[in-house]
Protein backbone atom coordinates (compact mmCIF):
# COMPACT_ATOMS: atom_id res chain seq x y z
CA UNK A 1 0.00 0.00 0.00
CA UNK A 2 2.70 2.48 1.02
CA UNK A 3 4.54 1.98 -2.44
CA UNK A 4 1.72 1.39 -4.14
CA UNK A 5 0.26 5.30 -3.79
CA UNK A 6 3.17 7.43 -2.18
CA UNK A 7 0.66 10.56 -3.09
CA UNK A 8 -2.11 9.57 -0.45
CA UNK A 9 -0.02 8.91 1.78
CA UNK A 10 1.21 11.64 4.62
CA UNK A 11 4.12 12.15 3.25
CA UNK A 12 3.15 12.60 -0.28
CA UNK A 13 0.30 15.16 1.09
CA UNK A 14 3.10 16.88 2.51
CA UNK A 15 4.92 17.24 -0.36
CA UNK A 16 1.90 18.07 -2.39
CA UNK A 17 1.08 20.95 -0.27
CA UNK A 18 4.61 22.87 0.03
CA UNK A 19 4.37 22.68 -3.85
CA UNK A 20 1.10 24.32 -3.88
CA UNK A 21 1.81 26.91 -1.09
CA UNK A 22 4.73 27.40 -3.61
CA UNK A 23 2.78 27.82 -6.76
CA UNK A 24 0.71 30.56 -5.27
CA UNK A 25 2.36 32.43 -2.06
CA UNK A 26 5.38 32.12 -4.23
CA UNK A 27 4.00 32.74 -7.45
CA UNK A 28 6.29 35.83 -8.27
CA UNK A 29 9.47 34.10 -8.03
CA UNK A 30 8.29 31.76 -10.67
CA UNK A 31 8.48 34.34 -12.74
CA UNK A 32 11.98 33.28 -14.40
CA UNK A 33 10.45 29.90 -14.86
CA UNK A 34 7.27 30.94 -16.27
CA UNK A 35 8.91 33.74 -18.85
CA UNK A 36 9.73 31.58 -22.06
CA UNK A 37 6.02 30.22 -21.90
CA UNK A 38 4.20 33.82 -22.18
CA UNK A 39 4.15 35.45 -25.67
CA UNK A 40 6.32 38.48 -26.23
CA UNK A 41 6.28 41.41 -23.72
CA UNK A 42 3.24 39.24 -21.37
CA UNK A 43 3.03 39.03 -18.29
CA UNK A 44 3.88 35.45 -17.06
CA UNK A 45 2.40 36.01 -13.55
CA UNK A 46 -1.69 35.95 -13.79
CA UNK A 47 -2.09 39.41 -11.64
CA UNK A 48 -5.37 40.43 -11.25
CA UNK A 49 -6.58 38.31 -7.84
CA UNK A 50 -3.73 36.91 -5.82
CA UNK A 51 -3.34 33.68 -6.31
CA UNK A 52 -4.28 32.17 -2.77
CA UNK A 53 -7.29 34.28 -2.88
CA UNK A 54 -8.78 32.30 -6.38
CA UNK A 55 -7.58 29.02 -4.48
CA UNK A 56 -9.77 30.04 -1.62
CA UNK A 57 -12.69 30.71 -3.80
CA UNK A 58 -12.14 27.57 -6.01
CA UNK A 59 -12.49 25.47 -2.54
CA UNK A 60 -15.48 27.21 -1.21
CA UNK A 61 -17.46 26.78 -4.46
CA UNK A 62 -17.11 23.33 -3.97
CA UNK A 63 -17.21 22.68 -0.42
CA UNK A 64 -20.57 24.79 -0.94
CA UNK A 65 -21.99 22.73 -3.84
CA UNK A 66 -20.46 19.35 -2.29
CA UNK A 67 -21.88 19.96 0.64
CA UNK A 68 -25.15 20.80 -0.50
CA UNK A 69 -24.91 17.51 -2.87
CA UNK A 70 -23.82 15.36 0.40
CA UNK A 71 -26.84 16.23 2.13
CA UNK A 72 -29.68 15.52 -0.83
CA UNK A 73 -27.66 12.50 -1.78
CA UNK A 74 -27.34 11.16 1.53
CA UNK A 75 -30.53 11.63 2.47
CA UNK A 76 -32.27 10.39 -0.42
CA UNK A 77 -30.35 7.31 -0.52
CA UNK A 78 -31.43 6.66 3.24
CA UNK A 79 -34.98 6.98 2.33
CA UNK A 80 -34.82 4.83 -0.80
CA UNK A 81 -33.37 1.96 1.22
CA UNK A 82 -35.90 2.15 4.00
CA UNK A 83 -38.72 -0.21 3.20
CA UNK A 84 -41.27 2.80 2.84
CA UNK A 85 -38.53 4.84 0.29
CA UNK A 86 -38.20 1.14 -1.99
CA UNK A 87 -40.48 2.59 -4.69
CA UNK A 88 -38.61 5.64 -5.04
CA UNK A 89 -35.11 4.09 -5.81
CA UNK A 90 -35.65 4.13 -9.91
CA UNK A 91 -36.96 7.79 -9.77
CA UNK A 92 -34.45 9.13 -7.29
CA UNK A 93 -31.52 6.96 -9.58
CA UNK A 94 -32.69 8.35 -13.09
CA UNK A 95 -32.64 12.18 -11.27
CA UNK A 96 -29.28 11.70 -9.78
CA UNK A 97 -28.30 10.36 -13.63
CA UNK A 98 -29.51 13.20 -14.92
CA UNK A 99 -27.69 15.49 -12.85
CA UNK A 100 -23.95 13.50 -13.81
CA UNK A 101 -25.07 13.04 -18.25
CA UNK A 102 -26.22 16.93 -18.23
CA UNK A 103 -22.55 18.22 -19.55
CA UNK A 104 -21.91 21.17 -17.33
CA UNK A 105 -21.47 23.59 -19.90
CA UNK A 106 -24.81 22.91 -20.94
CA UNK A 107 -25.89 23.45 -17.24
CA UNK A 108 -24.35 26.65 -17.10
CA UNK A 109 -25.55 27.88 -20.50
CA UNK A 110 -29.18 27.15 -18.86
CA UNK A 111 -28.40 28.66 -15.28
CA UNK A 112 -26.94 32.16 -16.29
CA UNK A 113 -30.88 33.13 -17.69
CA UNK A 114 -31.94 32.10 -14.88
CA UNK A 115 -29.99 33.28 -11.91
CA UNK A 116 -27.18 35.57 -13.56
CA UNK A 117 -23.76 35.76 -14.33
CA UNK A 118 -21.75 35.09 -11.23
CA UNK A 119 -20.80 31.75 -8.53
CA UNK A 120 -24.53 30.51 -8.88
CA UNK A 121 -24.49 28.55 -12.15
CA UNK A 122 -21.60 26.88 -11.23
CA UNK A 123 -22.57 26.19 -7.77
CA UNK A 124 -25.56 24.31 -9.64
CA UNK A 125 -23.67 22.23 -11.94
CA UNK A 126 -21.07 21.34 -9.31
CA UNK A 127 -24.44 20.17 -7.51
CA UNK A 128 -25.78 18.45 -10.12
CA UNK A 129 -22.79 16.79 -11.44
CA UNK A 130 -22.02 15.92 -7.16
CA UNK A 131 -25.26 14.30 -6.63
CA UNK A 132 -24.82 10.59 -8.43
CA UNK A 133 -21.51 9.28 -6.99
CA UNK A 134 -22.76 10.30 -3.41
CA UNK A 135 -25.87 8.87 -3.71
CA UNK A 136 -24.77 5.55 -5.43
CA UNK A 137 -21.94 5.23 -3.29
CA UNK A 138 -24.25 5.52 -0.10
CA UNK A 139 -27.02 3.11 -1.14
CA UNK A 140 -23.89 0.30 -1.92
CA UNK A 141 -22.67 1.42 1.53
CA UNK A 142 -25.76 0.59 3.14
CA UNK A 143 -26.24 -2.43 0.81
CA UNK A 144 -23.01 -3.80 1.92
CA UNK A 145 -23.95 -4.18 5.78
CA UNK A 146 -24.40 -8.00 6.07
CA UNK A 147 -27.96 -9.49 6.55
CA UNK A 148 -26.99 -11.64 9.46
CA UNK A 149 -25.68 -8.50 11.56
CA UNK A 150 -28.84 -6.63 10.68
CA UNK A 151 -30.57 -9.49 11.95
CA UNK A 152 -28.71 -9.59 14.77
CA UNK A 153 -28.87 -5.92 16.13
CA UNK A 154 -33.03 -6.21 14.84
CA UNK A 155 -32.77 -9.67 17.38
CA UNK A 156 -30.70 -7.87 20.20
CA UNK A 157 -33.25 -5.42 20.65
CA UNK A 158 -32.05 -2.16 18.83
CA UNK A 159 -34.47 0.12 17.97
CA UNK A 160 -34.27 0.80 14.26
CA UNK A 161 -32.49 4.29 14.87
CA UNK A 162 -30.39 2.76 16.99
CA UNK A 163 -29.73 0.38 14.52
CA UNK A 164 -28.93 3.00 11.57
CA UNK A 165 -26.49 5.13 14.09
CA UNK A 166 -24.77 2.26 15.64
CA UNK A 167 -24.58 -0.28 13.00
CA UNK A 168 -25.54 0.32 9.28
CA UNK A 169 -24.04 4.35 9.32
CA UNK A 170 -20.58 3.33 10.85
CA UNK A 171 -20.11 0.19 8.41
CA UNK A 172 -21.35 2.20 5.24
CA UNK A 173 -19.14 5.12 6.29
CA UNK A 174 -16.08 4.91 4.08
CA UNK A 175 -18.43 3.66 1.03
CA UNK A 176 -19.99 7.02 1.96
CA UNK A 177 -16.66 9.04 2.13
CA UNK A 178 -15.41 7.89 -1.43
CA UNK A 179 -18.73 9.06 -2.53
CA UNK A 180 -17.71 12.06 -1.36
CA UNK A 181 -14.16 11.90 -2.47
CA UNK A 182 -15.31 11.35 -5.91
CA UNK A 183 -17.79 14.17 -5.94
CA UNK A 184 -15.10 16.69 -5.23
CA UNK A 185 -12.02 15.69 -7.25
CA UNK A 186 -14.88 15.87 -9.83
CA UNK A 187 -15.78 19.17 -9.17
CA UNK A 188 -12.22 21.02 -8.55
CA UNK A 189 -11.51 20.26 -12.00
CA UNK A 190 -15.26 21.34 -13.47
CA UNK A 191 -15.15 24.49 -11.20
CA UNK A 192 -12.19 25.81 -13.57
CA UNK A 193 -15.40 26.25 -16.61
CA UNK A 194 -17.32 28.49 -14.31
CA UNK A 195 -14.77 31.51 -14.60
CA UNK A 196 -16.42 31.11 -18.61
CA UNK A 197 -19.76 33.21 -16.41
CA UNK A 198 -17.82 34.72 -13.86
CA UNK A 199 -17.61 32.51 -11.22
CA UNK A 200 -14.61 33.48 -9.33
CA UNK A 201 -11.86 30.66 -9.36
CA UNK A 202 -8.76 29.33 -10.65
CA UNK A 203 -10.31 28.90 -14.12
CA UNK A 204 -10.06 32.71 -14.57
CA UNK A 205 -6.29 32.45 -14.72
CA UNK A 206 -6.47 28.91 -17.35
CA UNK A 207 -9.45 30.75 -19.64
CA UNK A 208 -7.17 34.09 -19.42
CA UNK A 209 -4.39 32.04 -20.46
CA UNK A 210 -6.22 30.71 -23.30
CA UNK A 211 -7.84 33.78 -24.81
CA UNK A 212 -4.60 35.73 -24.54
CA UNK A 213 -2.09 32.44 -25.93
CA UNK A 214 -0.43 32.66 -22.73
CA UNK A 215 0.82 29.53 -22.03
CA UNK A 216 2.42 30.84 -18.58
CA UNK A 217 -0.77 31.36 -17.40
CA UNK A 218 -2.50 27.64 -18.54
CA UNK A 219 0.14 26.04 -17.05
CA UNK A 220 0.24 27.92 -13.77
CA UNK A 221 -3.11 27.35 -13.30
CA UNK A 222 -3.55 24.12 -14.11
CA UNK A 223 -1.07 22.48 -12.04
CA UNK A 224 -2.54 24.21 -9.07
CA UNK A 225 -5.64 22.81 -9.85
CA UNK A 226 -4.25 19.36 -10.41
CA UNK A 227 -2.32 19.86 -7.18
CA UNK A 228 -5.40 21.19 -5.03
CA UNK A 229 -7.25 17.96 -6.21
CA UNK A 230 -4.88 15.34 -5.31
CA UNK A 231 -4.22 16.72 -2.31
CA UNK A 232 -7.94 16.48 -1.15
CA UNK A 233 -7.89 12.85 -2.49
CA UNK A 234 -5.01 11.93 -0.30
CA UNK A 235 -6.51 13.09 2.61
CA UNK A 236 -10.31 11.37 2.05
CA UNK A 237 -7.87 8.96 1.29
CA UNK A 238 -6.96 8.68 4.75
CA UNK A 239 -10.56 9.31 6.26
CA UNK A 240 -11.55 6.36 4.26
CA UNK A 241 -9.03 4.53 5.62
CA UNK A 242 -9.60 5.91 9.72
CA UNK A 243 -13.07 4.68 9.28
CA UNK A 244 -12.41 1.21 7.55
CA UNK A 245 -13.82 -1.68 9.36
CA UNK A 246 -11.28 -4.41 8.90
CA UNK B 1 -42.38 -22.02 30.12
CA UNK B 2 -42.56 -20.87 26.54
CA UNK B 3 -46.50 -21.97 25.12
CA UNK B 4 -46.55 -21.59 20.78
CA UNK B 5 -50.34 -22.04 20.77
CA UNK B 6 -51.98 -23.00 17.11
CA UNK B 7 -49.13 -20.48 15.82
CA UNK B 8 -49.19 -20.00 11.80
CA UNK B 9 -47.24 -17.58 9.59
CA UNK B 10 -48.00 -17.28 5.83
CA UNK B 11 -45.67 -15.59 3.12
CA UNK B 12 -48.17 -14.97 0.30
CA UNK B 13 -50.28 -18.14 -0.29
CA UNK B 14 -47.41 -20.00 1.01
CA UNK B 15 -47.52 -21.22 4.98
CA UNK B 16 -44.13 -21.15 6.34
CA UNK B 17 -45.72 -22.28 9.75
CA UNK B 18 -48.80 -23.89 9.65
CA UNK B 19 -50.79 -24.31 12.85
CA UNK B 20 -47.93 -25.01 15.08
CA UNK B 21 -48.07 -26.16 18.69
CA UNK B 22 -45.81 -26.77 20.96
CA UNK B 23 -44.68 -26.57 24.99
CA UNK B 24 -40.99 -25.71 26.25
CA UNK B 25 -40.40 -26.33 29.77
CA UNK B 26 -38.10 -23.54 31.68
CA UNK B 27 -34.45 -25.31 31.94
CA UNK B 28 -34.93 -27.72 28.85
CA UNK B 29 -33.24 -27.55 25.53
CA UNK B 30 -36.06 -27.73 23.21
CA UNK B 31 -34.94 -28.99 19.30
CA UNK B 32 -36.48 -27.97 16.28
CA UNK B 33 -35.29 -29.82 13.24
CA UNK B 34 -36.32 -30.44 10.19
CA UNK B 35 -35.23 -29.81 6.74
CA UNK B 36 -34.38 -26.70 5.04
CA UNK B 37 -37.18 -24.48 4.09
CA UNK B 38 -39.68 -26.44 6.56
CA UNK B 39 -40.15 -23.21 8.73
CA UNK B 40 -37.53 -23.87 11.76
CA UNK B 41 -36.26 -19.98 11.66
CA UNK B 42 -39.70 -18.66 10.99
CA UNK B 43 -41.05 -20.35 14.03
CA UNK B 44 -38.53 -18.81 16.17
CA UNK B 45 -38.17 -15.42 14.84
CA UNK B 46 -42.35 -15.28 15.99
CA UNK B 47 -40.91 -16.11 19.93
CA UNK B 48 -38.60 -12.83 19.55
CA UNK B 49 -41.15 -10.93 17.45
CA UNK B 50 -38.88 -10.74 14.49
CA UNK B 51 -41.72 -11.85 12.17
CA UNK B 52 -45.31 -11.31 13.68
CA UNK B 53 -47.62 -14.53 13.88
CA UNK B 54 -50.37 -14.74 11.16
CA UNK B 55 -52.03 -16.12 13.43
CA UNK B 56 -52.12 -17.89 16.89
CA UNK B 57 -49.82 -16.72 20.01
CA UNK B 58 -46.88 -17.25 22.07
CA UNK B 59 -47.12 -17.14 25.87
CA UNK B 60 -43.68 -16.84 27.57
CA UNK B 61 -44.77 -17.91 31.62
CA UNK B 62 -48.12 -17.51 30.67
CA UNK B 63 -47.50 -14.12 29.75
CA UNK B 64 -48.32 -12.82 25.66
CA UNK B 65 -45.14 -11.59 23.94
CA UNK B 66 -47.24 -9.05 22.30
CA UNK B 67 -47.95 -6.91 25.62
CA UNK B 68 -44.55 -6.18 25.52
CA UNK B 69 -42.88 -4.16 23.11
CA UNK B 70 -40.92 -5.97 20.45
CA UNK B 71 -37.37 -4.28 21.48
CA UNK B 72 -37.95 -4.68 25.02
CA UNK B 73 -38.97 -8.34 24.67
CA UNK B 74 -36.04 -8.81 22.83
CA UNK B 75 -32.90 -7.19 25.07
CA UNK B 76 -34.53 -10.40 27.50
CA UNK B 77 -34.14 -13.33 24.88
CA UNK B 78 -31.26 -14.43 24.21
CA UNK B 79 -30.43 -14.77 20.10
CA UNK B 80 -27.72 -16.30 18.81
CA UNK B 81 -27.85 -17.29 14.54
CA UNK B 82 -25.66 -19.33 12.07
CA UNK B 83 -24.13 -16.34 10.53
CA UNK B 84 -22.71 -15.21 13.90
CA UNK B 85 -24.06 -11.52 12.58
CA UNK B 86 -20.71 -10.02 15.16
CA UNK B 87 -20.73 -6.19 14.38
CA UNK B 88 -17.68 -6.32 12.40
CA UNK B 89 -16.49 -2.82 13.63
CA UNK B 90 -16.60 -3.39 17.16
CA UNK B 91 -14.16 -5.04 19.29
CA UNK B 92 -14.80 -8.48 21.59
CA UNK B 93 -16.12 -6.54 24.39
CA UNK B 94 -18.38 -3.98 22.61
CA UNK B 95 -20.26 -7.33 20.94
CA UNK B 96 -20.42 -8.63 23.71
CA UNK B 97 -21.87 -5.47 25.62
CA UNK B 98 -24.36 -5.11 23.24
CA UNK B 99 -27.70 -6.00 25.51
CA UNK B 100 -25.85 -4.70 28.65
CA UNK B 101 -25.75 -1.12 27.30
CA UNK B 102 -29.17 -1.12 25.56
CA UNK B 103 -30.16 -1.87 29.19
CA UNK B 104 -28.14 1.05 30.43
CA UNK B 105 -26.14 -0.86 32.97
CA UNK B 106 -23.37 0.79 34.68
CA UNK B 107 -19.66 0.43 32.85
CA UNK B 108 -19.09 -1.75 36.16
CA UNK B 109 -21.45 -3.95 35.96
CA UNK B 110 -20.46 -4.78 31.82
CA UNK B 111 -16.89 -4.45 32.95
CA UNK B 112 -17.66 -7.56 35.30
CA UNK B 113 -20.32 -9.58 32.47
CA UNK B 114 -17.54 -9.27 30.41
CA UNK B 115 -14.68 -11.02 32.62
CA UNK B 116 -17.50 -13.30 33.65
CA UNK B 117 -18.52 -14.74 30.27
CA UNK B 118 -15.28 -14.83 28.51
CA UNK B 119 -14.32 -16.53 31.42
CA UNK B 120 -16.93 -18.80 31.49
CA UNK B 121 -16.16 -19.65 27.23
CA UNK B 122 -12.70 -20.29 28.18
CA UNK B 123 -11.51 -17.12 26.52
CA UNK B 124 -8.51 -14.99 27.79
CA UNK B 125 -9.65 -11.61 28.33
CA UNK B 126 -6.48 -9.97 27.73
CA UNK B 127 -6.12 -11.47 24.43
CA UNK B 128 -9.92 -11.33 22.91
CA UNK B 129 -11.54 -8.62 24.45
CA UNK B 130 -9.80 -5.80 22.45
CA UNK B 131 -10.19 -7.60 19.21
CA UNK B 132 -12.41 -6.72 16.06
CA UNK B 133 -14.13 -10.09 15.21
CA UNK B 134 -12.49 -10.49 11.58
CA UNK B 135 -9.45 -11.28 13.67
CA UNK B 136 -11.06 -14.52 15.19
CA UNK B 137 -11.49 -18.32 14.18
CA UNK B 138 -14.84 -19.45 12.85
CA UNK B 139 -15.14 -21.43 16.43
CA UNK B 140 -14.16 -18.23 18.42
CA UNK B 141 -16.54 -15.60 16.42
CA UNK B 142 -19.76 -18.29 17.43
CA UNK B 143 -18.46 -18.54 21.18
CA UNK B 144 -18.69 -14.59 21.21
CA UNK B 145 -21.73 -14.95 19.45
CA UNK B 146 -22.88 -17.15 22.53
CA UNK B 147 -21.28 -14.43 24.65
CA UNK B 148 -23.36 -11.55 23.79
CA UNK B 149 -26.70 -13.54 23.47
CA UNK B 150 -25.72 -14.77 27.18
CA UNK B 151 -24.88 -11.27 28.35
CA UNK B 152 -27.54 -9.87 29.81
CA UNK B 153 -28.53 -13.08 32.27
CA UNK B 154 -31.65 -14.22 29.65
CA UNK B 155 -34.00 -16.74 30.75
CA UNK B 156 -34.30 -17.88 27.38
CA UNK B 157 -31.97 -18.18 24.54
CA UNK B 158 -33.25 -18.69 20.82
CA UNK B 159 -30.58 -20.70 18.66
CA UNK B 160 -30.63 -20.31 14.81
CA UNK B 161 -27.97 -22.87 13.64
CA UNK B 162 -25.55 -21.46 16.02
CA UNK B 163 -22.73 -24.44 15.01
CA UNK B 164 -23.61 -24.70 11.48
CA UNK B 165 -20.58 -23.39 9.85
CA UNK B 166 -18.27 -25.41 12.16
CA UNK B 167 -15.88 -27.96 11.63
CA UNK B 168 -17.31 -31.29 12.87
CA UNK B 169 -14.57 -30.99 16.08
CA UNK B 170 -15.28 -27.36 17.15
CA UNK B 171 -19.14 -28.00 17.02
CA UNK B 172 -18.87 -31.01 19.05
CA UNK B 173 -16.94 -28.81 21.54
CA UNK B 174 -18.84 -25.87 21.28
CA UNK B 175 -22.10 -28.57 21.33
CA UNK B 176 -20.56 -29.77 25.27
CA UNK B 177 -19.71 -26.24 26.14
CA UNK B 178 -23.33 -25.05 26.21
CA UNK B 179 -24.83 -28.12 27.48
CA UNK B 180 -22.63 -27.47 30.50
CA UNK B 181 -23.06 -23.31 30.60
CA UNK B 182 -26.92 -24.30 30.20
CA UNK B 183 -27.07 -26.75 32.73
CA UNK B 184 -25.09 -24.62 35.08
CA UNK B 185 -27.26 -21.72 34.19
CA UNK B 186 -30.19 -23.23 33.93
CA UNK B 187 -31.08 -21.18 31.15
CA UNK B 188 -34.14 -22.67 28.64
CA UNK B 189 -32.87 -22.93 24.84
CA UNK B 190 -34.79 -23.21 22.12
CA UNK B 191 -32.00 -24.51 19.49
CA UNK B 192 -33.07 -24.95 15.62
CA UNK B 193 -31.07 -27.20 13.53
CA UNK B 194 -31.04 -29.90 10.38
CA UNK B 195 -28.59 -31.81 12.32
CA UNK B 196 -29.93 -35.10 14.16
CA UNK B 197 -26.74 -36.06 16.04
CA UNK B 198 -26.80 -32.12 17.16
CA UNK B 199 -30.41 -32.77 18.56
CA UNK B 200 -29.75 -36.23 20.39
CA UNK B 201 -26.84 -34.65 21.73
CA UNK B 202 -28.28 -31.44 23.01
CA UNK B 203 -31.89 -31.79 23.69
CA UNK B 204 -34.40 -32.38 26.36
CA UNK B 205 -36.77 -32.42 23.60
CA UNK B 206 -36.62 -32.99 20.03
CA UNK B 207 -39.59 -30.94 18.40
CA UNK B 208 -39.88 -32.41 14.14
CA UNK B 209 -41.12 -30.20 11.90
CA UNK B 210 -41.89 -30.66 8.17
CA UNK B 211 -43.40 -28.26 5.39
CA UNK B 212 -44.58 -25.99 8.24
CA UNK B 213 -46.27 -28.26 10.83
CA UNK B 214 -44.88 -29.97 13.55
CA UNK B 215 -44.86 -34.20 12.91
CA UNK B 216 -43.62 -35.02 16.63
CA UNK B 217 -42.41 -33.94 19.54
CA UNK B 218 -40.53 -36.36 21.86
CA UNK B 219 -37.57 -36.81 24.27
CA UNK B 220 -34.73 -38.24 22.10
CA UNK B 221 -34.93 -41.67 23.88
CA UNK B 222 -38.83 -41.52 22.35
CA UNK B 223 -38.31 -40.35 18.94
CA UNK B 224 -35.12 -42.98 18.49
CA UNK B 225 -37.78 -46.15 19.92
CA UNK B 226 -41.15 -44.86 18.85
CA UNK B 227 -40.67 -42.62 15.39
CA UNK B 228 -43.56 -41.76 13.76
CA UNK B 229 -44.06 -43.21 10.12
CA UNK B 230 -42.42 -41.59 7.23
CA UNK B 231 -40.56 -38.32 7.67
CA UNK B 232 -39.63 -38.58 11.41
CA UNK B 233 -38.45 -42.49 11.27
CA UNK B 234 -36.05 -41.68 7.87
CA UNK B 235 -35.00 -38.80 10.30
CA UNK B 236 -33.85 -40.58 12.46
CA UNK B 237 -32.34 -43.03 10.51
CA UNK B 238 -33.07 -46.67 10.12
CA UNK B 239 -29.88 -49.34 11.19
CA UNK B 240 -28.08 -46.51 12.77
CA UNK B 241 -30.83 -45.67 15.25
CA UNK B 242 -29.37 -48.16 17.26
CA UNK B 243 -26.05 -46.69 17.70
CA UNK B 244 -27.82 -43.10 18.17
CA UNK B 245 -29.96 -45.07 21.15
CA UNK B 246 -26.87 -46.32 23.08
CA UNK B 247 -24.82 -42.84 22.78
CA UNK B 248 -27.59 -41.27 24.59
CA UNK B 249 -27.33 -43.42 28.07
CA UNK B 250 -24.54 -43.23 30.12
CA UNK B 251 -22.77 -47.23 31.28
CA UNK B 252 -23.33 -46.37 35.36
CA UNK B 253 -26.97 -46.22 34.65
CA UNK B 254 -27.55 -49.72 33.10
CA UNK B 255 -24.21 -51.74 34.08
CA UNK B 256 -23.88 -55.24 35.70
CA UNK B 257 -22.76 -56.14 38.86
CA UNK B 258 -19.02 -57.19 38.27
CA UNK B 259 -19.49 -60.43 39.93
CA UNK B 260 -21.15 -62.26 37.44
CA UNK B 261 -18.42 -61.96 34.89
CA UNK B 262 -14.87 -62.95 35.75
CA UNK B 263 -12.85 -59.78 35.25
CA UNK B 264 -9.03 -60.24 35.47
CA UNK B 265 -6.01 -58.03 35.04
CA UNK B 266 -6.00 -57.71 31.76
CA UNK B 267 -10.10 -56.91 31.16
CA UNK B 268 -10.34 -53.39 29.44
CA UNK B 269 -11.84 -50.95 30.96
CA UNK B 270 -14.14 -47.71 30.90
CA UNK B 271 -15.91 -45.01 32.93
CA UNK B 272 -19.17 -45.29 34.08
CA UNK B 273 -20.16 -41.79 33.08
CA UNK B 274 -18.52 -43.01 29.32
CA UNK B 275 -22.09 -43.60 27.01
CA UNK B 276 -23.01 -47.09 25.75
CA UNK B 277 -21.88 -46.54 22.58
CA UNK B 278 -18.13 -45.76 23.79
CA UNK B 279 -18.49 -49.03 25.80
CA UNK B 280 -19.26 -50.70 22.27
CA UNK B 281 -16.85 -49.50 20.37
CA UNK B 282 -14.52 -50.29 23.19
CA UNK B 283 -15.22 -53.95 22.84
CA UNK B 284 -14.73 -54.16 19.34
CA UNK B 285 -11.82 -52.13 19.31
CA UNK B 286 -10.24 -54.24 22.25
CA UNK B 287 -11.74 -57.58 21.18
CA UNK B 288 -13.43 -57.70 24.77
CA UNK B 289 -16.86 -59.23 24.97
CA UNK B 290 -16.57 -57.74 28.71
CA UNK B 291 -15.44 -54.23 30.04
CA UNK B 292 -14.84 -53.43 33.58
CA UNK B 293 -16.46 -50.46 35.11
CA UNK B 294 -14.39 -47.47 36.95
CA UNK B 295 -16.37 -45.31 38.89
CA UNK B 296 -14.44 -41.62 39.72
CA UNK B 297 -11.91 -42.97 41.81
CA UNK B 298 -11.02 -45.47 39.30
CA UNK B 299 -12.22 -48.09 41.83
CA UNK B 300 -13.81 -51.19 39.99
CA UNK B 301 -18.02 -50.86 40.30
CA UNK B 302 -19.85 -53.30 37.80
CA UNK B 303 -19.23 -54.62 34.40
CA UNK B 304 -20.55 -54.49 31.02
CA UNK B 305 -20.92 -56.90 28.56
CA UNK B 306 -21.36 -56.57 24.81
CA UNK B 307 -24.45 -59.12 24.90
CA UNK B 308 -26.17 -56.54 27.24
CA UNK B 309 -25.16 -54.11 24.70
CA UNK B 310 -26.60 -55.89 21.83
CA UNK B 311 -29.92 -56.22 23.73
CA UNK B 312 -30.48 -52.39 24.65
CA UNK B 313 -29.45 -51.13 20.93
CA UNK B 314 -32.56 -53.61 19.94
CA UNK B 315 -35.28 -52.53 17.50
CA UNK B 316 -38.50 -52.36 19.73
CA UNK B 317 -41.20 -54.58 19.41
N1 LIG C 1 -39.56 -12.94 4.67
C1 LIG C 1 -40.03 -13.95 3.92
N2 LIG C 1 -40.77 -13.71 2.81
C2 LIG C 1 -41.25 -14.72 2.05
N3 LIG C 1 -41.04 -16.01 2.31
C3 LIG C 1 -40.33 -16.33 3.39
C4 LIG C 1 -39.78 -15.33 4.25
N4 LIG C 1 -39.09 -15.93 5.25
C5 LIG C 1 -39.22 -17.26 5.02
N5 LIG C 1 -39.96 -17.51 3.92
C6 LIG C 1 -40.32 -18.84 3.38
O1 LIG C 1 -40.86 -19.59 4.43
C7 LIG C 1 -40.40 -20.92 4.39
C8 LIG C 1 -39.75 -21.29 5.71
O2 LIG C 1 -38.55 -20.53 5.87
P1 LIG C 1 -37.62 -20.68 7.14
O3 LIG C 1 -38.42 -20.55 8.36
O4 LIG C 1 -36.49 -19.72 6.99
O5 LIG C 1 -37.09 -22.17 6.96
P2 LIG C 1 -35.96 -22.96 7.76
O6 LIG C 1 -35.38 -22.07 8.79
O7 LIG C 1 -36.63 -24.15 8.31
O8 LIG C 1 -34.94 -23.35 6.73
C9 LIG C 1 -39.47 -21.01 3.21
O9 LIG C 1 -40.19 -21.57 2.14
C10 LIG C 1 -39.10 -19.60 2.92
O10 LIG C 1 -38.86 -19.41 1.55
MG1 LIG D 1 -33.40 -21.28 8.89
Amino acid sequence: MKFQQPLRNWGGSLVILCLLLYLTLGANSLEPLLGPLAPENAPAIYARNSFIDLVGWHLLLVLIAISAAAVIAILAALFVSRPVGADFLPLARSLANLGQTLPPVAVLALAVPAVGFGSWPTLIALFLYGLLPIFENTLAGLGSVPTTVKDAARGLGMSPLQRFWQVELPLALPLIITGIRLSVIISIGTATIGSTVAAKGLGEVIIAGILTDNLAFVLHGGLIVALMAMLLDGLFVKLERRFATV
Amino acid sequence: MIELNNLTRSFGDHKAVDNLNLKVETGEICALIGTSGCGKSTTLKMINRLIEPSSGTVLIDGEDIRNQPPEQLRRKIGYAIQGVGLFPHRSVYENIATVPRLLGWSSEKIDARVHELLELLKMDFDSFAHRKPNRLSGGEQQRIGVARALAANPDLMLMDEPFGALDPLTRERLQLELKQIQKLLGITIILVTHDIEEAIRLADRIAVMDGGRLLQQATPEELLRNPREGFVSNLVGGEERALRLLSLRSIGDLMEPAECFELNATTPSIEASATLRDALARQIWQQSPVLRVTGENGDTCGAISMERLLSLGQRPG
